[in-house]
């Protein structure tokens, strides 16, 4: 028990509404902070004393400063975001796709197929004119330089994804580091119990959020505060230990598929366990490295690359089987040459090519099912209507297979687009609950600044009042 | 709810966004005049689309065959008619012979069916964009090679062939027919051919020298007697060659016929195909209405949504400049 219990009330009293008008400050001063939460302190009845006549108070002090924050909020903002990334990166990767194949523009693959086609029927129409046999060799370069060159830059896209990736990867091992380092921070501060870590949660909130747009995370919190991290099931980071992860292609050896994989790797940089990230920009790149973009692909997902890489090996197989049966207009013998339209070799986006003779002397295009007859245009006929055939490739036509080719990326960008709306509804909505719960109010901060200015200046009258009290007392004695 | 400072900017700014994206959509729809910028933007319409615009394309070739085939018959069609008349000249003559008035009159009649058929010849000779009418898929001058005696190039040849000297022919003369009977066909539909051409033999008979054989016989018997010396001008023509030249006569009129046959197909081929070009041109209006209205941009539509979209853009303008309101921090 003091001396004069009114002056240390007072002075505790002093103390703690001071604190409390330094966190509403604070408050007030990061109103527009990203990622900040709100502070309150919590003031705490102080230990009474027991009199002869009853308990009496002694005042009052800062129990501590507590952050508003919810984890329920932060996970579901990390989920959408991660979900958001995973369908941005998608929308962004089908709307290079369809610039490359010129959908939405009068460009598109499909339209040489046509004037390819279109060509050929002329022929069969004329198939003594060279203009039209001259016509078909152009048409039919305009087509596959039209493929190589969509091959060509589906390639570079899927580099640019893996270089993409290897970035990202690189900022993620950043970010688990600044991650691990902030919860060691925070461990000790729990552990010493110094109350100092709001800040530094905050950061790591942030931080978390920024991993989020890469990686689905799973966030737990252990009893010194500090987090761990999994990706699907799998620990990248516990407490103050962070995994570098990497990224690691192989090549397999029977298809020469190549294939991207995350992995956690130990010191030596050795794979200790695959990561399969469900969401994430790191997810989607993966999936459009692995599957979308790669015409190898082997795990029955849907392949841009494969697909038409397959459409390019039936219209080379169609044309040639017919082609090889027919005679141009200079052959003769009972037997026909043999002549192939497309180099049977390039079955591809990308090595797709005119059969070296047919493309240097235009009469040998192979029109007749006869030697010596200009006029017949059996053969010419069968190519032409190799458009038509509706069991061109997966039962379908030539046009109606690239259509749905088209569809299906369509479908996917919009699925993607919508997934994106979604993710970025839910974030924005969660966002604004969480700072609903955690964000700065000014009309609120402006209340709490008048109540602990008055209950400050209540304070220091009643210290003012101990201390005439005391003056009293000790001019008593004079 | 709890309102702050930071979820006010956090809303406005969202909304904000996501009516400027809706305003940069609709100008893009109205410019383009597109109902849809990409496959993405709307899948289903797109693949609707380019199905349509794939079957537009598949018509548009069927209707150029049609409309080459339709051309090219019209020349089969005047040439055989130039052909029939010529033969019913021919016919009439014949007739005109062996009427006994006139059987003083052998060798002029001769010569006049010698001059008709040269005339035939030419006839079956005719080219149309460089290409023989009735030689088959031996369209061309290079795809015909002659064979001595014969000397040209082109696919009916009337020759004097001293291998076919006899009492009957004198001057040993042959038609030689150096094209072939193969069709030549456009295509008017999937996997659906017609064809256009007109063969040899359908059209002048048996090895497609046949209608020409019988003139040549006709003129033999008009100018040469029967035991292979020329006609003098008092070597009138007797009972046994007018039986002879009343059963070419015949012949000819059977050919006539089958002719006229011919003629038949090729103006039902020609009706045919006409009705097809008209239910094509009539489909392909009615899939590019389709094309329209799928893959066009509706421009009332788009122009009150812009109306709609920047109405709303222009409140929450005037909203974001009184966003922020005094606070208590004003009062104290």
């Amino acid at each position: 028990m003091p001396f004069f219990p009114s002056l240390e009330i007072g002075k505790r009293a002093l103390l703690a509404q001071q604190l409390g008008l330094d966190t509403t400050s604070n408050n007030v001063a990061n109103v527009n902070t990203p990622g900040y939460s709100r502070r309150r302190i919590e003031l705490v009845e102080t230990e009474p004393v027991k009199l002869a006549a009853g308990t009496i108070g002694t005042g009052v002090r800062a129990g501590r400063i507590v952050r508003l924050q919810h984890e329920f909020f932060d996970k579901e903002i990390r989920n959408s975001i991660a979900t958001k990334k995973y369908n941005e990166t998608h929308i962004f990767t089908f709307q290079r796709l369809e610039a490359i194949l010129g959908e939405g523009s009068d460009t598109g693959l499909d339209r040489y197929i046509q004037r390819f086609f279109d060509a050929l029927n002329d022929l069969a129409l004329e198939p003594e004119s060279l203009q039209r046999r001259e016509a078909v060799l152009s048409t039919a370069t305009s087509m596959i330089n039209a493929f190589r060159t969509t091959g060509q830059k589906i390639r570079v896209l899927r580099e640019d994804i893996k270089s993409k990736a290897e970035t990202r990867v690189a900022t993620i091992n950043k970010l688990l580091e600044q991650i691990a380092s902030l919860n060691a921070k925070i461990g000790i501060e729990s552990i010493e119990g110094t109350g100092a870590t709001a800040p530094l949660e905050d950061q790591r909130t942030k931080l978390l959020e920024q991993l989020a747009e890469y990686l689905n995370i799973d966030v737990r919190y252990d009893n010194n505060n500090m987090v761990n991290i999994a990706v699907s099931g799998s620990t990248i980071l516990t407490g103050p230990n962070a995994h570098t992860l990497e990224l690691k292609e192989t090549i397999d050896s029977a298809t020469q598929e190549r294939t991207l994989a995350l992995n956690i790797v130990d010191t030596q940089g050795n794979a200790i366990l695959q990561l399969h990230p469900a969401a994430g920009e790191i997810a989607s790149l993966l999936e459009h490295y692995n599957v979308l973009l790669d015409d190898k692909d082997s795990s029955n997902g849907f392949s841009i690359a494969k697909q038409l890489n397959r459409l390019v090996e039936a219209l080379v197989a169609r044309i040639n089987a017919i082609s090889v049966t027919g005679y141009g207009l200079d052959d003769t013998g009972t037997a026909p040459p043999g002549r192939n339209f497309f180099d049977p070799a390039g079955t591809t986006l990308e090595t797709i090519a005119l059969d070296a003779a047919i493309a240097s002397s235009p009469r040998d295009i192979p029109t007749s099912s006869a030697a010596g007859e200009p006029g017949n245009n059996a053969v010419a006929l069968q190519m032409a209507d190799v458009i038509n055939d509706e069991n061109f490739l997966d039962n379908t036509t030539l046009m109606d297979f690239y259509t749905n080719l088209i569809g299906k990326l369509g479908l996917a960008g919009q699925n993607a687009k919508l997934g994106f709306d979604t993710a970025k509804a839910v974030e924005s909505q969660m966002i604004t609950q969480r700072e609903a719960m955690a964000g700065v109010n000014l009309d609120e901060e402006a209340v709490q600044l008048v109540k602990f200015q008055k209950a400050y200046q209540a304070a220091a009258r009643i210290v003012s009042v101990a201390n005439e009290l005391l003056d009293t007392l000790v001019r008593l004695g004079q | 709810m709890r309102v702050t400072q930071n979820s006010i900017v956090e809303q406005y700014q969202f909304n904000l966004q996501r009516l400027q994206e809706q305003i940069t959509r609709t100008n893009l729809h109205l410019s383009s005049g597109k109902a849809f910028l990409s496959p993405s933007e709307a899948p289903l319409r797109a693949v609707d689309v380019k199905h349509v615009e794939t079957r537009i394309n598949q018509n548009r070739r069927f209707k150029t065959n049609i409309e080459k085939a339709i051309t090219e018959l019209d020349i089969y069609e005047f040439a055989l008619e130039n052909f029939s008349t010529n033969l019913r000249k021919a016919r009439s003559i014949v007739e005109t012979a062996v009427d006994p008035v006139n059987y003083d009159k052998p060798t002029v009649l001769g010569e006049q069916i010698r001059r008709i058929l040269d005339d035939l010849l030419e006839i079956a000779n005719y080219q149309h964009n460089g290409r023989f009418l009735f030689a088959g898929t031996r369209t061309t001058e290079d795809s015909i090679t002659p064979t001595p005696p014969e000397a040209t190039k082109l696919p009916f040849e009337l020759l004097q062939d001293p291998a076919a000297v006899s009492a009957d022919n004198p001057e040993g003369l042959r038609i030689a027919f150096k094209g072939n009977f193969q069709a030549r066909s456009v295509l008017i539909s999937a996997n659906i051919q017609e064809r256009i051409n007109t063969l040899a033999n359908d059209a002048f008979g048996t090895n497609g020298t046949k209608v020409f054989e019988i003139l040549v016989e006709i003129y033999n018997v008009l100018t040469y007697k029967r035991d292979g010396t020329a006609r003098g001008e008092r070597d009138f023509l007797d009972t046994t060659d007018a039986r002879k030249l009343q059963a070419l006569a015949d012949q000819l009129s059977d050919h006539l016929d089958q002719l006229h046959n011919e003629i038949g197909r090729v103006g039902g081929v020609r009706i045919r195909l006409e009705t097809q070009l008209k239910q094509i041109t009539y489909e392909n209006t009615r899939l590019n209405e389709l094309k329209s209205i799928r893959g066009d941009a509706d421009v009332a539509q788009e122009a009150i949504n812009l109306t709609r979209f920047q109405t709303s853009l222009n409140y929450t303008l005037r909203i974001g400049a009184r966003l922020f309101q005094t606070t208590l921090f004003d009062f104290l």
